[in-house]
C-alpha cells in the first residue's frame, strides 16, 4: 500500500521544485525510505508553498505552531521525523488541515543503479554540514525579521550568530566543491567587520536569499557567485571587501 | 537629459581595491548622476592592471606559500618606479582575517583572487550603466579563461598587431578625427614641462597616424596610448571622473568636458573643473 497526503486547500499536488528534487535524490535506496523520504518532501514542499502564499517565514511558522525554528528549518528541508500531532498543529498554525489517504501502491521495479545510489549527493556534503546550513538560512531569516521589526539587540545576536554558523561551515569546507569554498569565503569578507545593528531588512534579506539559494545548492557553479556578487552589490555590501585596501589601519 | 558620469580606469579600480571610505567617496559623487559610463578600452585596461595583478599574486602565493612571504616580496621586489603595480597588488592582499592563521589567511587570499579573475570582467560590465564601445578594441573584448583553477588563466592578448582584423581602433580613430586634431592642437601649444611622458607618446602617436607612417593597429594603441583613447571614448559624455588629473586635465581641457578628480585621500573632497570655467587648477 501507498500512503499519500493532500492538504485540504490543495487541488493538485505541485510539481516538485529544484531544490526539493534534490532532496528526493538523497533519498535512501530502499522502497520504504524511498516513499518516506518522498512523504517529508512533498509535505515540505506544500509547506513552503503555504508559508509563501502567507508571507510568513520559519521564525513565525515556529512561534505560531509551539515549534522550534530549528525544528522548522530541518521540517522544510525535507530532513525532520514528524510526528502526526505534530504536523497537524503546524498545519493548523497556517489555517490548513491534513488530509491522509491509503491507496494501493505500484507495482515497482527498482533500476539495480537504483539500489547503488549514493546516499547522498557527492557535493552536497554530510548531515552536519547540512544542519549547519539550516541553521546559517534560521540566522539570516532571524536577522531579516529583527532588521524588520526594528529590533537592534536581536539584530545584531542573530548576525553574530550567522557568522559563527558560517565559521563552522568554513571548517567543513573540505567536503563541497572548490566553487562553494569561494563562495562562502565571499559572504564571510562581505559580512566580516560589520556593524550589524546598521544592516537593513533587504539586506538581510539579500544574505538569505544567497544562502537559501546558492550556498545551500547541491552544486555550487560560476552562475551562483556571479549571481551572489550581484546581490550583495544590490543590497549596497560590498562582495570585495576582503581585497580592499588599508582595512587594518 | 540623462546626467551621465564617464569614469576612468583608476576609478574603476578603485571601486574594486580601495578602502571603503574611498568607495563611499566615489559612490557619493556616482550618486548625482542618472548614469555612469565607462569604455572598452578602460576594460582591458582593468584587465591587464587588475586581473593580471590577480595572475601575479595567484603565483607567487604558489610559489611562496604563504601570504605574509609575498607581501614581504612585493614590498621588498618591485621597484619604486612601479609604484602603481605595487600598490594594486598590496591592495589586494589586505585582508580582512588577520585574526586567522597565515594558512587560512593564504588560502582565502587564492579563493579571493580566483573568484576576482572568473567573475571581474562580467562584474566591470554590471558595475556601471554603459560600456562604450565605439572603440571597437578587440584586445578588451577577450575574456579571461581558467584554466588551472587557482593557478593559470589566460587573458588573451594586449596587443592590437596581433589581433588581425578584429582591431577597430583605426576606423574609430578615423570617425574621430575633429576630436583627435583638436588634441593634437591642444598638446602642439602645451609647454613640454607641463607635458607628462604619457602625453608626449600620445602626441607623437597623432603625428604618425596622421603622417600615414604607421598604421594604427601596428602602434598597439590601447597598450600604448590608452589615456588618448579613454579620452576619446569618453567624448560624447559631458563629465569625466579619474583619479589622476595629470593627464586628464588637459584631454578634457581640449575635448570640452567637465573634470572631478577624487584626492588619494578620502578625507580630501573632490575636485571639479567645470568645462565653462576659465581656469583650472594644475593637477
Amino acid at each position: 500500500m501507498n500512503l499519500t497526503k493532500t492538504m485540504s486547500k490543495e487541488t493538485t499536488a505541485p510539481q516538485p521544485s529544484q531544490r526539493f528534487a534534490a532532496m528526493l535524490q538523497r533519498a535512501e535506496p530502499t522502497e520504504e525510505a524511498f516513499q518516506l523520504e518522498g512523504i517529508k518532501v512533498e509535505i515540505a514542499e506544500q509547506l513552503a508553498q503555504a508559508m509563501a502564499r502567507q508571507q510568513i517565514n520559519n521564525v513565525e511558522l515556529a512561534r505560531r505552531s509551539g515549534k522550534s525554528p530549528a525544528y522548522i528549518n530541518k521540517l522544510l528541508r525535507g530532513g525532520a521525523n514528524f510526528t502526526l500531532e505534530a504536523l497537524v498543529k503546524i498545519a493548523r498554525a497556517l489555517s490548513y488541515q491534513i488530509e491522509l489517504t491509503l491507496k494501493a501502491a505500484p507495482a515497482v521495479t527498482k533500476l539495480p543503479e537504483q539500489a547503488s545510489a549514493p546516499r547522498t549527493s557527492p557535493t552536497a556534503g554530510s548531515d552536519t554540514l547540512q544542519r549547519h546550513l539550516a541553521a546559517a538560512e534560521h540566522w539570516a531569516a532571524e536577522m531579516a525579521a529583527s532588521a524588520q521589526t526594528g529590533n537592534l539587540l536581536e539584530l545584531s545576536n542573530a548576525g553574530f550568530a550567522l557568522g559563527a554558523t558560517l565559521d563552522e561551515l568554513w571548517a567543513l569546507r573540505g567536503e563541497r566543491e572548490a566553487d562553494w569554498g569561494d563562495l562562502l569565503n565571499l559572504l564571510q569578507g562581505a559580512l566580516a567587520k560589520e556593524e550589524f545593528e546598521r544592516y537593513s531588512a533587504p539586506q538581510c534579506a539579500a544574505i538569505g536569499k544567497i544562502i537559501r539559494d546558492h550556498l545551500a545548492a547541491d552544486q555550487v557553479e560560476l552562475d551562483d557567485l556571479e549571481h551572489s556578487i550581484g546581490l550583495l552589490r544590490e543590497a549596497g555590501l560590498d562582495p570585495w571587501k576582503g581585497i580592499s585596501g588599508n582595512l587594518s589601519e | 537629459m540623462v546626467k551621465q558620469l564617464f569614469l576612468d580606469t583608476s576609478i574603476q579600480i578603485a571601486r574594486w581595491l580601495r578602502e571603503p571610505e574611498m568607495k563611499r567617496c566615489i559612490n557619493a559623487r556616482l550618486n548625482q548622476y542618472d548614469a555612469t559610463a565607462t569604455s572598452l578600452v578602460v576594460r582591458q585596461e582593468f584587465k591587464r592592471r587588475l586581473l593580471k595583478e590577480a595572475q601575479y599574486l595567484l603565483n607567487q602565493l604558489n610559489k611562496r606559500g604563504s601570504l605574509a612571504a609575498v607581501q614581504r616580496h612585493i614590498v621588498s621586489v618591485l621597484p619604486v618606479q612601479q609604484q602603481r603595480k605595487r600598490n594594486i597588488c598590496l591592495e589586494m592582499l589586505a585582508t580582512l582575517f588577520e585574526e586567522k592563521d597565515e594558512t587560512e589567511r593564504t588560502e582565502r587570499a587564492k579563493r579571493y583572487l580566483r573568484t576576482l579573475l572568473r567573475v571581474g570582467l562580467k562584474e566591470f560590465d554590471n558595475s556601471v550603466s554603459t560600456v562604450i564601445q565605439d572603440s571597437g578594441c578587440a584586445c578588451a573584448r577577450l575574456p579571461v579563461e581558467e584554466k588551472v583553477s587557482y593557478s593559470t588563466y589566460e587573458f588573451g592578448t594586449d596587443k592590437c598587431s596581433v589581433t588581425d582584423d578584429a582591431c577597430g581602433v583605426a576606423d574609430f580613430l578615423n570617425r574621430r578625427q575633429p576630436e583627435v586634431e583638436r588634441i593634437l592642437a591642444y598638446l602642439n601649444q602645451l609647454p613640454n614641462d607641463k607635458k607628462s611622458g604619457e602625453l608626449s607618446l600620445a602626441q607623437e602617436f597623432i603625428e604618425k597616424l596622421q603622417a600615414g607612417t604607421s598604421p594604427a593597429a601596428e602602434m598597439n594603441p590601447c597598450l600604448t596610448v590608452g589615456d588618448l583613447l579613454i579620452a576619446l571614448e569618453s567624448t560624447d559624455v559631458a563629465d569625466f571622473y579619474t583619479l589622476n588629473g595629470k593627464e586628464s586635465q588637459h584631454l578634457c581641457r581640449a575635448l570640452g568636458q567637465s573634470l572631478a578628480v577624487r584626492p588619494k585621500n578620502p578625507a580630501h573632497e573632490d575636485v571639479v573643473c567645470l568645462a565653462t570655467d576659465n581656469a583650472w587648477r594644475e593637477f
